[in-house]
């Protein structure tokens, strides 16, 4: 299975101006790989992930996923999106106020999963990302980091194929950020998922099978050596 | 103004000892602010422009009924101070101008004769006062002095004032090629129009719905010859009291009554007073609730007004007094910004809301129907308005404590500048408890402390509300649960980690509520009360003869002949009816023919034994008497009273003490033989006609109807008929009310959905990282609605349970202060309209942009990170 996203731009007019968000940008991501996109703030990485994820839709080229076009709107984008698509969000945005083993499953149930069935689910994929000892804490009884293992677990529980990864470890210290490199490195390398991070955390970067920098909205030469990698802004 | 030019973007040393912002400084950064959260602002301003319209509205409606008349008073008086007046219907000799002209003290005089009259012009209809004026009449001033009256006493016909014209169809400026139809005491004529007057002639009389013309065709269409009801007389500089004597003792000769002109007023005061005081009541309940509208309409904006504090605090080095006087400089701004469009769109409201005076009062007073604003009400609205602004928008200012400017940025649950603790929450409805408790025991022994106890009513509601919401969110997780359950977690999730604007919303539903069953319970007490009073007084006979119009029956007319003789008629009886001034008060005086079936409404009576009254008032020289009068002359059935009849004071004992059968300022009921002799009239107001048994009343009406022929200026009525006039003219004295009802469940509903659309707003990039999760749209915007229905669910019980106490309070006051039949009834059901019509505004209008909502761009949760 494999994202292919062929000469893709988006544009936008900012106070008359044009502004190449993302420029002619190609790249596939396959099954088991995991593909860091590497890049100053403004270089247009948010852009593609939202590309990606069809969330958006290119002014020009395709995005598609096992060859057929990534839906962008109505129940074939929303089934595309539960069914195949996790995302992660530098800030996690866990359901406030409930805790953890009622709102892991939810992606499930707005699959149409029983409730009880969800929920077990969902506590399955908390004790995997090793929050089984906070199924009875709500978000706001937890660390960032906690926060960002919980919307993994949450992602993962519909076992999606592809995984979507915007700034994840971007709040978090390096300890912290590390647990969270081993997860998605896990997800793609142990469990076969096809995982595209968007970071311009060079630590990060440097797990990646792939590195691919962006800059003014396109793709560079590909990075063989993540140590050419320096700290982006 | 010692310092700061511009916000300093760093700690600066200098800056401490700066103690205010320049205005400039302050008006850059609202303007910042504006571009930044300019929908939320302009949300906000639009949730304080409805309450302060509500409250506008409300005191422009309830202050222009008095204030009409008191133009319409004096612009007919104009430079007359002194009146004689009639005490019964058929007047006095007009001659007697002459005597008071004479009299020391007085510069000159004038007789009127003023009655009621209806016209009709095509099919349009209305009810007027007939102004006959003599030649002498423009020597007062005031309005009789315009040159547009001087055709008066040389055309054939009548003069209408614009109010009376637009009710036929005819507008200012114009003149109907055929003549109208009117109906005086009995007689109908038709009688040229001779203009129609606008405000341009006779200034604030153009409202009012009067026919003027010469004193000899007045006389000659009433059938009232040579006679006038009332002198009216311009007193000599320095020469009062010499004028008041004489006139005294003109009136003590004559079997009249003499006043000031400004008694009208009072009279007029005391008349309206009971619907006053109900409507002040009504009033202030929805003033109270358009000023908490407004509050939590600002109260909605607090959470991201405290990170912007705390954002000035800890970045910008604001001082407290700096950040203080920024933050209070906003809501001064917003809050008389949307007050003024507040006070603008009230006055349109009340401008368009204007109707008849109600229909009662006419008949005793000439009263308008414009919309007066004064501008202590511009003044009260702006002030109110942005004093509630300021109050709701400084609760941030607590952050300034030491140590809490963190709290803002760093909040420990849900949202920050959202946390409601459950041990605040306890407490408050502790305290909500102990406050309703403390009242109720305060207005039980001091009844009319009942408009305090109803705004403590409604402050407990709002201290009672966070307890309310969570036990609505608790039975929801419950729910939740279940397995096939829909999925609240969403919806269930938002109220909880942002309570404080789920509270502000469902408190606005609630003190809504709360206030419409307070106001719409006590309304429906009085509809009920008096439409019973109306049932047992026409329940008396089958059918009605009285001049049309003249629902009280009130205008004296001669008894067509042969009635008794028609088939079906098994009896025909005088009633007598009028008006009499006891004091400041216009009293109804009923003489009921003692062959009555019932002599007073039994379920009037509230002090004394119904057929001990009967029996009483059938012998004669027995009368019952509001309880207001009652009350002021510390009367108990048995006492004896004394009446200024026109015949002199006579004596009766009080059978009973009753309502005010529904005439505010009180109702004397007496038997007919004793109206006759008191008031030496032989003139019936109006005929009851029992039909045979067996025959049917409607062609019994019929048959009358064809034997008075179609001249007549008479109205026949089966009972049926006048107890549904009689509903629609409660109902018109009512609408008021309704009105003010009405209005403050729409104002409610506006504000919730105006709130919840700005809450929703702010929600988006949450929506948008639940779209990315794959929620459907259609999933998120039930969530949405069901948030929102969770909010008015809350809102709704609270509402509820305080909106019943408050309607028992409103009905008990209002039965005890004003004397109005207004018996305590409650339904389960009372509720549903109220609540149905705030929960389906709010929904429907919080429908559509909560469907937009449900479909965020993406880009919004990234945009968020």
């Amino acid at each position: 299975m494999t994202l292919r996203l062929d000469r893709v731009s988006r544009h936008f007019d900012v106070g008359g101006e044009t502004v190449r968000a993302v420029d002619g940008v190609s790249l596939t991501i396959e099954r088991g790989e995991l593909i860091a996109l590497y890049g100053p703030s403004g270089s247009g990485k948010s852009t593609l992930l939202l590309l990606a994820a069809g969330l958006d839709r290119p002014d020009s080229g395709s995005v598609s996923w096992d060859g057929v076009p990534v839906p962008l709107g109505g129940r074939a984008a929303d089934r595309w999106r539960r069914d195949t698509l996790g995302v992660l969000l530098q800030q996690p945005q866990l359901v406030e106020g409930v805790p953890l083993h009622r709102s892991a499953g939810l992606r499930l149930e707005a699959r149409g999963m029983r409730r009880s069935q969800a929920r077990l689910a969902g506590i399955r994929a908390l004790r995997e990302v090793g929050l089984g000892h906070r199924l009875e804490h709500r978000p706001d009884q937890l660390s960032i980091g906690q926060r960002q293992r919980a919307a993994i677990a949450r992602a993962l529980t519909t076992d999606p194929a592809l995984i979507l990864a915007d700034e994840p470890t971007g709040s978090l210290d390096s300890q912290t950020s590390a647990q969270i490199v081993d997860l998605l490195d896990a997800l793609a390398h142990e469990r076969g998922r096809a995982v595209l991070i968007v970071t311009h955390d060079p630590q990060l970067a440097h797990r990646a099978d792939r590195v691919l920098r962006l800059a003014d909205g396109r793709l560079s030469e590909p990075v063989h050596d993540p140590a050419d990698l320096s700290p982006q802004p | 103004m010692t310092g700061a030019t511009a916000p300093p973007t760093e700690p600066d040393r200098t800056r401490e000892t700066a103690q205010w912002v320049r205005i400039g400084t302050l008006l850059t950064l609202y303007a910042g602010r504006l571009r930044r959260q300019w929908l939320q602002e302009l949300l906000a301003a639009a949730g304080i422009a409805t309450g302060v319209m509500l409250v506008f509205a409300v005191l422009a409606a309830n202050t222009s009924i008095k204030s009409s008349a008191r133009e319409i008073a004096t612009a007919i008086s104009g430079r007359a101070e002194l009146q004689l007046g009639a005490l019964g219907g058929g007047g006095f000799d007009a001659r007697l101008v002459e005597e008071v002209r004479a009299a020391p003290g007085v510069e000159t005089a004038s007789a009127l004769l003023q009655t009621r009259a209806n016209l009709r012009h095509r099919d349009d209809r209305v009810g007027v006062d007939l102004v006959g004026v003599d030649g002498s009449y423009a020597q007062l001033g005031g309005v009789s002095a315009r040159p547009a009256l001087f055709g008066i006493f040389s055309l054939p016909g009548i003069y209408l004032t614009a109010g009376a014209g637009d009710a036929l169809g005819l507008p200012p400026g114009s003149a109907p090629s055929a003549p109208v139809a009117i109906d005086v005491r009995g007689r109908n004529r038709e009688i040229p129009v001779i203009g129609v007057l606008g405000s341009h002639e006779v200034g604030p009389v153009a409202p009012a719905t009067i026919a003027s013309t010469s004193l000899e065709r007045a006389q000659e269409l009433s059938g009232m010859r040579g006679r006038a009801t009332r002198i009216l007389a311009v007193v000599r500089d320095g020469e009062a009291e010499a004028a008041r004597t004489s006139l005294e003792r003109i009136a003590r000769d004559n079997g009249l009554r003499t006043s000031t002109v400004d008694d009208e007023l009072r009279a007029l005061s005391i008349a309206t007073a009971p619907n006053d005081q109900s409507t002040m009541l009504f009033a202030a309940i929805a003033a109270i609730v358009g000023l908490l509208l407004t509050a939590m309409a600002m109260l909605l904006t607090v959470p991201e007004r405290r990170r912007e504090l705390a954002r000035m605090r800890i970045v910008g080095g604001f001082t407290s007094r700096q950040a203080t006087q920024v933050l209070l400089s906003q809501a001064i701004m917003l809050g008389l910004a949307s007050s003024a469009a507040g006070v603008l769109a009230g006055s349109l409201l009340a401008r368009s809301a204007a109707q008849a005076p109600p229909g009662y009062l006419t008949f005793a007073f000439p009263i308008g129907s414009g919309v007066d604003i004064e501008p202590w009400m511009v003044v009260a609205a702006l002030l109110g308005g942005t004093l509630f602004t300021c109050i709701a928008a400084a609760t941030p200012l607590a952050d300034l404590r030491s140590g809490r400017a963190l709290n803002a940025i760093y909040g420990t649950g849900g949202q920050p500048g959202q946390g409601i603790s459950p041990r605040l929450r306890w407490q408050l409805a502790a305290v909500a408890v102990a406050l309703v408790a403390a009242a109720s025991v305060v207005v039980a022994v001091w009844p009319g402390t009942t408009l305090l106890t109803i705004g403590i009513l409604i402050v407990a509601t709002l201290l009672a509300m966070p307890a309310v919401l969570a036990g609505v969110v608790a039975a929801a997780t419950r729910l939740e649960r279940l397995d096939r359950a829909p999925p609240l977690v969403i919806p269930v999730a938002a109220l909880r980690s942002a309570p404080v604007r789920s509270v502000a919303l469902a408190a606005t539903c609630a003190v809504a509520i709360c206030g419409a069953l307070a106001i719409g319970g006590a309304r429906t007490d009085l509809f009920d009360g008096i439409e019973q009073d109306q049932r047992e007084h026409y329940g008396t006979t089958d059918i009605w003869i009285s001049q049309r119009g003249d629902a009280l029956g009130l205008q004296p007319f001669r008894a067509p002949e042969g009635l008794a003789a028609l088939p079906g008629v098994a009896a025909v009886r005088e009633y007598m009816g009028g008006l009499l001034d006891i004091g400041d008060r216009r009293m109804w005086v009923i003489g009921r023919p003692s062959a009555d079936r019932t002599m007073v409404p039994p379920s009037q009576i509230r002090d004394g034994n119904y057929a001990t009254t009967t029996a009483r008032l059938r012998a004669g020289g027995w009368i019952t008497v509001s309880d207001q009068l009652a009350r002021e002359r510390g009367i108990a059935p048995g006492s004896k009273i004394e009446l200024p009849t026109p015949t002199g004071p006579r004596t009766f004992r009080v059978a009973a003490i009753t309502t005010n059968l529904g005439w505010g300022p009180g109702a004397i009921v007496m038997r007919a033989e004793d109206y006759r002799e008191g008031w030496s009239t032989t003139t019936p107001t109006a005929l009851e006609v029992d039909v045979a048994p067996g025959a049917s009343p409607t062609r019994v009406r019929d048959a009358i109807r064809a034997a008075l022929g179609p001249g007549t200026g008479l109205q026949v009525q089966t009972t049926a008929e006048n107890v549904a006039d009689a509903r629609e003219i409660v109902s018109d004295g009512l609408a008021r009310l309704r009105q003010i009802e009405t209005l403050l469940l729409i104002a409610a509903a506006v504000a919730i959905a105006v709130a919840m659309i700005a809450t929703i707003r702010e929600r988006r990039p949450q929506l948008a990282a639940y779209a990315i999760e794959g929620w459907s749209r259609f999933a998120l915007w039930r969530a949405l609605m069901g948030e929102t229905a969770m909010i008015l669910l809350a809102g709704c019980l609270a509402g509820i349970a305080a909106g019943t106490y408050g309607h028992y309070l409103g009905g008990r006051w209002l039965e005890q202060t004003t004397s109005f039949p207004a018996p305590w009834t409650w339904s389960p059901l009372a509720a549903l309209p109220a609540c149905g019509l705030l929960a389906g505004v709010a929904l429907l209008v919080t429908a559509v942009p909560g469907y937009l909502a449900a479909h965020p761009r993406g880009r919004l949760a990234v945009d968020r990170a």
